[in-house]
C-alpha cells in the first residue's frame, strides 16, 4: 500500500495498521472488505437515516434502528473506520436510552463522515 | 505471520470451523483468519447456522457465532443447541459487540464455551478458539485412547483366563493318561458339575463367575493321584488295606500340591480348588475321608463333585471294570453301595440323571 492511499484512508478516519493487523497483514483481502465497505453498509444506513426521520413510533421500528445502528457500528469498528466507528457508537447509546429525536439529530454529525469514508474507499481501493 | 504461526500448530486442516455472522465482512475478517489452519464454512444468518450444525453435528470442531443478527440470533441458536444436546459437545465461540451482563449471562447459562468481544483482536480471537480446540481434540484422543486400551487388557484379561482354563485342564488330563485314561473324565466332572448348579437350586446363590469357578476346580479334584507310586495308582487287581492308605493321601496332597502354586492363590479358583481336592471324598454320614466330616460340614460343592466322580466312575469303562449299565448305576448310588450321599443332592441328581446320562454314548 502506497504512502498516499494509507494516508488518504487515515484522513477519512480509518486506522489503516490496525484494520491490517485484524487481517493478519493481508493487504489485498483489507482492499477488498475495505470496497464492500459501501455497498455493505447502505442498506443498513438509509434504512437508518429513514426511520429515524419518520420519528419511529412503532416498537418494530425502534428495533430495527437499534440493529442498524448497532450493524453499522460493528462493521466499522471491525474494519476500524474509528472516527465513523465511534460515532455510531454514540448514537447507539442515545437509542438505547429511548432518545430516537437525538439520534436523528446525531445523523447531521454522522453524515458527512459517511460520505467521507464511502468517497476515501472508492477513489482509493481499487 | 511469524506471530501466528506457533498458534498454529498442532492445529488440523481436517477439522472444520463454522462461522455464522449476518455481515459478508466480519465473515471475511474471521474466514481470514482462521483458513490458513482450518477448514471453514459460513452461514450468513442463524436459521441457516443451525441448519448446518443439526444436519451433521460432529462436521464442525467450533463455531464462531454472532450474537445479533436477522432471523435467528446467536442466543437462539445456543438454545436450540441445548435442546439438542450439543452444547459442551461443540465448543461454541459467542462473538457480540455488546458484551453485557444480561447476554454473556444467558450465553454461559447455555453452555456456550466462550464470548468474544468486538471488534475482535485477532491474537486474541486465534490463541483463545486454538485453545480449547486443542483441549476438545486432546481429550476425543485420550478417550479414545483409553477406550483402546481398555478393550486390550479385556482381551489380556481373556487370554489369562484361557491360559489357565487350559493349564488347569493340561494338569488334570496328564494326571488321567497317567491313569491310563483319556482326559474325558474330568472334562464330564467338570460338565456334571455345571449342570448340577445351573440346573439345579444346588446353585442358588452362586454367581455365573462363582459356577464357573468350581466347575473349573472340580477339574483338579485328583491332582494329588500325581503323588501315588505308578504300581498302586495302576494296579489290575484288588488293593492291599495299605495300599488303599496310600491311595486315600490322594486327596490331602492334591490340596497341599495346590497350595504351592502361589499364581493359583490369587485366583478365585484356589479356594473351590483346595476344598475339592481334599473333600471330593468325605460322605454325608460321616465315613469318607480324609477328615471323616459329616453332613453340612461338607460343602456343596465338593458334595456335588464326590457325586459326579463316582457316577462317572461307574457309568465308564476303567482298567479294572467295565461300564455299568445306567440302572444299574443309579441303583448303586442310592443303595448306598458307594457310601451315602446327601438326600437332598440325590433328589436333584435324580431330577438330571437323564441329561447327564446322554454324556455316555454306549461303545
Amino acid at each position: 500500500m502506497d504512502a498516499t492511499m494509507k494516508k488518504n484512508l487515515e484522513d477519512a478516519g480509518i486506522n489503516v495498521d490496525e484494520a491490517l493487523e485484524r487481517l493478519l497483514g493481508n493487504e489485498r483481502l483489507m482492499a477488498k472488505v475495505l470496497k464492500k465497505f459501501p455497498s455493505n453498509s447502505v442498506s443498513y444506513y438509509t434504512e437508518l437515516q429513514k426511520d429515524l426521520e419518520g420519528g419511529a413510533s412503532d416498537e418494530e421500528t425502534k428495533k430495527a434502528i437499534e440493529f442498524n445502528c448497532h450493524s453499522l457500528k460493528g462493521v466499522c469498528l471491525n474494519l476500524s473506520i474509528t472516527r465513523l466507528g465511534n460515532l455510531f457508537t454514540e448514537q447507539l447509546g442515545m437509542i438505547r436510552n429511548g432518545d430516537l429525536k437525538g439520534a436523528g439529530e446525531f445523523m447531521e454529525r454522522i453524515a458527512p463522515e459517511y460520505e467521507k469514508v464511502i468517497s476515501a474507499i472508492e477513489s482509493n481501493c481499487q | 505471520m511469524a506471530a501466528t504461526l506457533d498458534i498454529e500448530e498442532g492445529a488440523q486442516m481436517n477439522e472444520e470451523i463454522l462461522i455464522i455472522d449476518d455481515d459478508e465482512i466480519n465473515r471475511a475478517i474471521l474466514d481470514n483468519l482462521f483458513s490458513g489452519m482450518y477448514a471453514t464454512d459460513e452461514a450468513e444468518n442463524g436459521r441457516i447456522g443451525l441448519e448446518k450444525i443439526l444436519g451433521n453435528p460432529e462436521k464442525f470442531s467450533a463455531i464462531l457465532l454472532d450474537a445479533k443478527m436477522p432471523e435467528m440470533d446467536g442466543l437462539e441458536v445456543l438454545r436450540h443447541m441445548k435442546e439438542a444436546g450439543l452444547n459442551g459437545k461443540i465448543p461454541v465461540f459467542l462473538i457480540t459487540a455488546d458484551a453485557s451482563d444480561s447476554v454473556m449471562r444467558e450465553a454461559y447459562r447455555l453452555e456456550v464455551m466462550d464470548v468474544i468481544s468486538k471488534p475482535i483482536v485477532p491474537y486474541v480471537v486465534l490463541r483463545r478458539v486454538n485453545s480449547v480446540m486443542e483441549l476438545f481434540r486432546a481429550r476425543k484422543q485420550l478417550s479414545s485412547r483409553v477406550e483402546i486400551q481398555s478393550s486390550e487388557l479385556i482381551e489380556k484379561e481373556h487370554r489369562i483366563a484361557d491360559l489357565n482354563r487350559g493349564l488347569f485342564e493340561a494338569l488334570a488330563a496328564a494326571i488321567e493318561f497317567r491313569n491310563g485314561e483319556s482326559g474325558e473324565h474330568v472334562r464330564r466332572i467338570h460338565d456334571i458339575t455345571m449342570l448340577m448348579l445351573e440346573k439345579t437350586d444346588l446353585g442358588d446363590g452362586l454367581s455365573e463367575e462363582d459356577m464357573d469357578n468350581i466347575a473349573l476346580a472340580a477339574v483338579m479334584h485328583d491332582v494329588g493321584k500325581i503323588a501315588i507310586p505308578d504300581d498302586i495308582l495302576n494296579k489290575p487287581g484288588r488293593l492291599t488295606k495299605e495300599e488303599f492308605e496310600v491311595i486315600k493321601t490322594h486327596t490331602v496332597r492334591g490340596e497341599a500340591l495346590l497350595e504351592t502354586i502361589p499364581q493359583l492363590r490369587e485366583n478365585k479358583v484356589f479356594g473351590y480348588a483346595c476344598d475339592i481336592a481334599r473333600h471330593h471324598h468325605e460322605r454325608w454320614d460321616g465315613r469318607g475321608y480324609p477328615d471323616g466330616l459329616k453332613g453340612d460340614e461338607i460343602s456343596v460343592w465338593a458334595q456335588i463333585v464326590s457325586l459326579a466322580d463316582v457316577y462317572d466312575a461307574l457309568s465308564s469303562k476303567r482298567v479294572y471294570k467295565d461300564a455299568y449299565p445306567r440302572e444299574k448305576v443309579i441303583a448303586m448310588i442310592t443303595g448306598g453301595e458307594c457310601g451315602v450321599f446327601n438326600p437332598v443332592l440325590l433328589d436333584r441328581f435324580m431330577k438330571i440323571e437323564d441329561e447327564l446320562s446322554r454324556m455316555y454314548v454306549p461303545e
